[in-house]
């Protein structure tokens, strides 16, 4: 509908958005709909909890759409509050997960339901499925986890996850490095503990 | 290099961001150190795994949604802003009400005091109110005996009221008078 808008870049957008024009604020969430929803997803392992948050994150931008400068890259902007809206949910989220544990017995552990809804039969190419990968990523801390998905699966630059986290690119890279290499030791105990599993069925 | 520095310089490698002289170091490290290259297969591996990732999609509803969302807050924030002018709005009524108050208080204290007998005509004279110099009470007494206009020896007689001595009544003991009656 809105074609022409194809050729402003983000920045442009939200320039056109500040001044009054509602068609620059709908290229965005076009833009940025789906790339945010990936973010947010692989940091909450939850559809629902990451459409809620993305909305959210455009919400933020349209009623505080005169906060942005034109410093910094609108990217790096609205994944600041992705990110931050998605740590806030992650926490409350761990605490709820904490609390229902609290209220269960060690008799109704089998009644918990699992947080993540992915499914898991779900592949991906190469060695690991979705789900191992997935709840990998999970067990990563906030600081490696957040670098890991803005680096290997939002494929963002340095500069920019830099200016995202806040924290120095050296500490970026040093954090990418230390976040890939606990993510393959997950992954390889994942994969012992479930070839364990497996022999002892068999 | 050794295994530890090899190790810190993974990602730099894989990404292609390491500078030809460490990436060199790195080669030598990989194909002399067994552990280390089996490291770097699993590291590969792993980053391969992140990539191939399948990308998430938003629901076809997101847009409209959202649409409704601000809309909804919206006219919140439109609800929010008119329940935050309201106590501007109030507060002539609410000054109005304390005026009211207020001046129900002083006519009925008035009314209350005018028919005591600490507020005849003598004790009005006697007492002096509380911005007067309390240091002086009997000057003020008097000074009203001496106005004739307010108290007069006929109207002592006729209302029969008890007449403290003339300078005589500290102004601790004419509080007290009053007080006991």
């Amino acid at each position: 509908m809105n074609d022409f808008m194809d050729r402003y870049t983000d920045e442009e957008l939200i320039a056109r958005f500040q001044q009054g024009d509602e068609y620059a604020f709908e290229e965005i969430v076009n833009r940025f709909k789906d790339r945010l929803k990936n973010f947010v997803y692989r940091y909450l392992s939850s559809e629902e909890a990451a459409e809620d948050v993305v909305q959210d994150t455009f919400l933020r931008v349209y009623q505080k759409k005169h906060m942005y400068r034109n410093i910094a890259k609108f990217s790096t902007w609205i994944y600041t509050i992705a990110g931050n809206l998605a740590k806030t949910e992650l926490r409350k989220r761990k605490r709820r997960k904490m609390y229902s544990l609290d209220d269960l017995g060690l008799e109704d552990k089998e009644y918990e339901i699992p947080s993540e809804d992915f499914a898991p039969e779900e592949g991906v190419e190469g060695e690991f499925t979705e789900a191992e990968i997935q709840t990998a990523i999970d067990q990563l801390s906030e600081k490696f986890k957040t670098v890991i998905i803005l680096r290997d699966i939002q494929e963002l630059s340095y500069d920019e996850i830099s200016n995202i986290v806040g924290v120095p690119v050296g500490t970026v890279k040093s954090r990418i490095n230390r976040g890939r290499l606990k993510l393959q030791e997950k992954l390889r105990h994942l994969r012992s503990s479930e070839s364990e599993k497996a022999s002892k069925k068999s | 290099m050794n295994c530890y520095e090899y190790e810190s310089h993974l990602s730099a490698f894989v990404d292609g961001d390491l500078p030809s002289r460490l990436r060199k170091e790195f080669l030598q490290h990989k194909s002399d150190c067994s552990d280390c290259e089996e490291t770097y297969r699993d590291f590969k591996k792993t980053v391969s795994a992140l990539h191939s990732l399948k990308q998430k999609r938003v629901s076809p509803d997101f847009n409209k949604r959202l649409y409704a969302l601000i809309q909804e807050e919206n006219q919140a924030g439109v609800w929010q802003k008119f329940q935050l002018a309201l106590p501007d709005m109030r507060l002539p009524r609410y000054v109005v009400a304390t005026a009211v108050v207020a001046l129900i208080a002083v006519v009925s204290y008035n009314s209350i005091t005018d028919n005591s007998p600490a507020n005849q005509p003598i004790q009005k004279s006697v007492i002096p109110p509380p911005s007067l110099n309390i240091q002086q009470p009997v000057v003020a007494v008097n000074e009203a005996q001496s106005e004739t206009d307010m108290v007069t020896e006929s109207d002592l007689q006729d209302t029969n009221q008890f007449v403290p001595p003339k300078n005589t009544r500290s102004y601790e003991d004419q509080i007290k008078y009053v007080n006991s009656d």
